[in-house]
């Protein structure tokens, strides 16, 4: 006899809104096409915050979501092309969705994403869930940023 | 209708609402609701075990870190505690959260994003208060920009927004400027609010919609 008190053994997985976004891109290895970059305005970059991200309510597991934001003065263009270079390097698999662009490792576990995002002329690189080997590649690209081009304060 | 022993007896629950009224008046089923009152129960029970959700325990469930301060956390709070007593109740939580469900309306979503942004309840968004919310974004996001860049783009979305040119930006401008840009919408919709059944499985043995035409 079955009891009704035994728990339901399926657990779907929440997805996250990125995953969410990136379920039908496919990859693209050929010249990433910089088209339909969003133009921010404020209330863009306010809808960033942690604080309005309720997904943590919902999520099971304590995993540190390492965050990395920076703006740089680059083109968008420069951004992901250097993220290509990075991609072919570390052998991760890049794939853009509009203005978004995400390397995945082949685990499920190690993923980076990271958002190139354009704002009055300045470009806003946000990162989330970064690995290890992607981490030191952008702190390079604002690191040379920085000395090529000093308008960051 | 009494306690029998061999349910769970939830009325004696501090906080509980009777999720069929919930599920009528938001856009949850009654599955949904029962399974948003096991997370309530999460947190609402981790720093304080008294049926209500306390700013710390939001912030804890939020950032893992239950003293970290944040303005935009804050403002949620705020919204979510209608009843204005510093707690977020059952009712409240749920009611709040259906605003964020992919079917709610988009009107009620334009309506909750305004008020969230007003930070000082006026009934419109000022210059100032736009500002300070994109200096505490950057600041929370070790970002760093000169006041110049700031100003630059706080004006550009002035321009944009404030039509009247009035210096502040009223609900009217507001769901005009968001027609315009609906991704703005984008953080007032949780797509995985319709999975939450999955996440949290309800422990009740039968519902509470059974019980009632025994």
């Amino acid at each position: 006899m079955e009891s009704n008190w035994l728990m339901k053994t399926v657990r779907g997985t929440l997805r996250s809104r990125e995953e969410e976004e990136f379920s039908h891109v496919g990859d693209e290895d050929s010249v990433v096409k910089v088209k339909n970059i969003e133009v921010l305005n404020a209330f863009h970059i306010i809808s960033l915050s942690e604080g309005f991200d309720l997904a943590p309510l919902f999520e099971e597991n304590n995993k540190e979501k390492e965050q990395l934001k920076f703006a740089i003065t680059k083109p968008p263009r420069t951004v992901i092309s250097k993220l290509q270079e990075v991609s072919k390097t570390s052998k991760l698999n890049l794939k853009r969705s509009g203005s978004s662009v995400r390397l995945q490792g082949h685990e499920s576990e190690e993923k980076g994403m990271v958002e190139v995002k354009e704002a009055c002329g300045g470009t806003f690189v946000f990162n989330q869930f970064c690995t290890k080997e992607l981490r030191p590649a952008l702190k390079d690209i604002v690191l040379k940023s920085a000395l090529e081009n000093s308008t960051i304060t | 209708m009494g306690c029998f022993p061999s349910k769970i007896c939830r009325f004696s629950t501090p906080g509980y609402e009777d999720p069929t009224l919930l599920a009528a008046e938001t856009a949850f089923t009654v599955s949904e609701v029962e399974a948003l009152y096991e997370l309530f129960k999460k947190i609402s029970s981790s720093i304080i075990d008294d049926g209500l959700i306390h700013k710390e325990e939001f912030q804890l469930a939020i950032f893992k870190n239950q003293n970290r301060r944040d303005l935009f956390a804050d403002r949620i709070f705020d919204l979510f505690d209608f009843k204005r007593n510093g707690v977020i109740g059952f009712g409240e939580f749920v009611r709040s959260l259906s605003v964020f469900h992919p079917n709610a309306p988009v009107a009620d979503k334009i309506a909750f994003a305004f008020r969230l942004y007003d930070l000082r309840q006026t009934g419109y968004i000022e210059r100032e208060e736009l500002k300070e919310m994109v200096l505490a974004l950057l600041n929370e996001s070790d970002l760093i920009l000169s006041d110049d860049i700031v100003e630059m783009i706080v004006d550009k979305t002035f321009d944009e927004a404030d039509k009247k040119s009035d210096g502040k930006i009223d609900e009217e401008e507001w769901k005009e400027f968001v027609s315009m840009n609906p991704s703005l919408l984008k953080n007032m919709t949780l797509p995985y609010l319709k999975d939450i059944t999955l996440a949290f499985p309800s422990f009740v043995m039968n519902s509470e919609v059974e019980d009632s035409e025994v």
